[in-house]
């Protein structure tokens, strides 16, 4: 009987077990893609009594608001089907209820006009907790286009939720196979909007942006060698920079305009050079007997991020252009390469092999020498670019075998696969549109 | 005698069960008693307060209201009762709460309300709290 009640007792001191207390989400606000992503509600645009025939236009208007919102990662799009969205646009007619019960925290609705040849988009945006108006805009463009209404209203909505300026505006320069060709092309972050820049000359590779978005500098095969040219970035004549002997590749131009780094290999060895914006040396970066390529310039435009093979594989090195001096970014892995500062100047993203033999993406924080890993187990990740505003990343995959795009936000946690057709290489990300 | 050595005054064969037997019953007897205790529990008298009841607002809550007419309300806002089944198949908050909260009057024919427990169950909504009242289902306020 001792026994038995020795048993009891254990036994009831279980019964004292604590009932765990689950906390409710609390609203916060957009901060980068650490948080969890903002749960915002974009019905379908409306129109204007007197535009009611504008049914396709509105639809798609509201269909790339999404798409960007989406794609940027700081927003969980809510499934439209799930909205009752029979109230009105102003905040008086807002029914705050019907969008609480869809778990919505922001809110974005739009109305179209159309006004002779030009649309006029009325976007409103509401914090849903609050019932708080964020912005109240109404956007004047063109008719004809109206996926760019669409980019701008995006725009709008996320620089009230973050405060940030949005990239849906800006174009990525990509190079894709044309008919044995390879030719450098320019298109809309969700890969719509695809416009081949150069023409003729066989192969035009690597394409960079000018920090005011109008040239694109490339290295071109035209001449049977590897030459730097420069084009207008709708298209144009190419003029050539650096036609000098061997290599004259990778060039990308400072971020005040004024210069452009580049690989040249007239001593017989690559090494990274500084030309002006008409092409002539300034000065001469490295002198090393490895191969000094792929330079990347930080924001200051103070250093140069670059690859080298002087530690027996290729390496990320940072080059202070002022001083000369160089330091070793990357000990990890037998081949880092890629480097592209991000525009904060934070993080360098870079291309790097793993142990399996596969190509991934990588960002290495710039002061701590912290790697983080930004893809895995989707294929070869290779040549990221980061975005204007530092949030988001494109690089080139091979997950559905064909080379497309992906646009990503740095830690990885949201990756969107661009539908463009064809090879894709070498994305460059252009500034800020103006 | 298969396990037999041969001799008469030879080893014993057989295993010996009654120990067995008697540690077995002391065990059976032991969660016999034990298990009806286990399932009572410990009676705690909690802590008086003068502290109002909890709040729960309709707000925090998916209602979904069908009146006597046969329309039917989410929430505050009146829905097409056709359009029941995607609304809630697809509502995010369902998907988190995992509850429905149904507020249906009595009269109503029991096709109606099995279709809408149906979307709800289909929305994920993993309990549903039939709101059971007395007088007929009203336009929520």
């Amino acid at each position: 009987m001792v026994r038995c009640s020795l048993i009891v007792m254990l036994l009831s001191v279980n019964a004292f077990a604590v009932v765990a207390h689950a906390q409710g989400p609390i609203v916060g606000d957009v901060e980068g893609g650490e948080l969890r992503a903002f749960p915002l509600a974009v019905p379908d645009t409306r129109l204007a009594a007197t535009s009611q025939d504008k049914k396709g236009d509105a639809e798609l208007l509201s269909r790339v608001m999404r798409g960007d919102l989406e794609m940027s990662g700081a927003f969980q799009l809510l499934d439209k089907k799930s909205f009752i969205d029979t109230d009105g646009l102003d905040s008086a007619d807002v029914r705050f209820g019907d969008w609480r019960n869809v778990s919505a925290q922001g809110l974005v609705k739009t109305r179209l006009t159309l006004q002779g040849s030009d649309y006029l988009v009325e976007v409103f945006v509401y914090e849903v907790a609050s019932g708080k108006q964020v912005l109240k805009k109404t956007l004047t463009l063109p008719s004809a286009d109206v996926r760019s209404a669409g980019h701008a209203a995006a725009d709008e909505v996320f620089r009230a939720f973050t405060g940030e300026p949005g990239v849906f505006r800006t174009r990525i320069a990509v190079v894709k196979k044309v008919q044995g060709e390879k030719h450098v092309f320019t298109m809309d972050i969700d890969g719509d909007n695809v416009r081949q820049v150069t023409r003729g000359g066989g192969l035009n590779l690597l394409p960079s942006w000018s920090p005011d978005g109008r040239a694109i500098v490339f290295t071109s095969y035209r001449y049977d060698n590897p030459d730097l040219f420069e084009i207008g970035s709708t298209g144009g004549e190419s003029k050539p920079l650096s036609r000098r002997p061997g290599l004259n590749t990778g060039g990308r131009v400072s971020p005040d305009g004024g210069r452009i780094a580049v690989t040249l290999s007239q001593d017989g060895n690559s090494e990274l050079y500084l030309l002006d914006r008409g092409g002539s040396v300034l000065k001469r970066l490295t002198n090393q007997w490895g191969i000094d390529t792929s330079p990347s310039w930080s924001p200051d435009g103070s250093q140069v991020a670059f690859v080298s093979s002087r530690s027996g594989h290729p390496d990320l090195f940072m080059l202070d252009v002022g001083s000369g001096a160089t330091k070793r970014l990357t000990f990890k892995g037998t081949y880092n390469q890629t480097p592209a500062f991000s525009p904060r100047g934070t993080l360098i993203a870079f291309t790097a092999r793993d142990e399996h033999n596969v190509f991934d993406i990588f960002t290495l924080n710039v002061s701590s020498g912290e790697i983080k890993r930004v893809t895995q187990g989707q294929g070869n990740n290779e040549e990221p670019s980061f975005s204007p505003n530092g949030r988001l990343l494109v690089f080139t995959t091979t997950r559905n075998k064909a080379k497309q795009l992906v646009i990503s936000t740095v830690d990885g946690s949201k990756q969107t696969v661009l539908p463009s057709m064809g090879e894709h290489t070498s994305p460059s990300w252009g500034p800020f549109a103006r | 005698m298969g396990f037999s050595t041969g001799g008469g005054s030879g080893p014993m064969s057989e295993i010996n069960v009654t120990p067995l037997v008697d540690v077995m019953l002391v065990l059976l007897i032991i969660f016999m008693v034990t298990a009806p205790l286990m399932q009572q529990g410990i009676k705690v008298d909690l802590p008086n307060a003068d502290a109002p009841p909890m709040k729960t607002s309709t707000e925090e809550r998916l209602i979904l209201t069908l009146t006597k007419d046969g329309k039917a309300y989410l929430g505050k806002t009146e829905v097409p009762v056709e359009r029941i089944t995607e609304l809630l198949s697809t509502n995010e908050k369902l998907k988190i709460d995992k509850e429905l909260y149904f507020h249906a009057d009595q009269e109503l024919p029991y096709g109606l309300v099995v279709k809408v427990m149906a979307a709800a169950k289909a929305g994920g909504a993993e309990s549903m709290a039939m709101v059971t009242d007395p007088a007929s289902a009203e336009v929520p306020r």
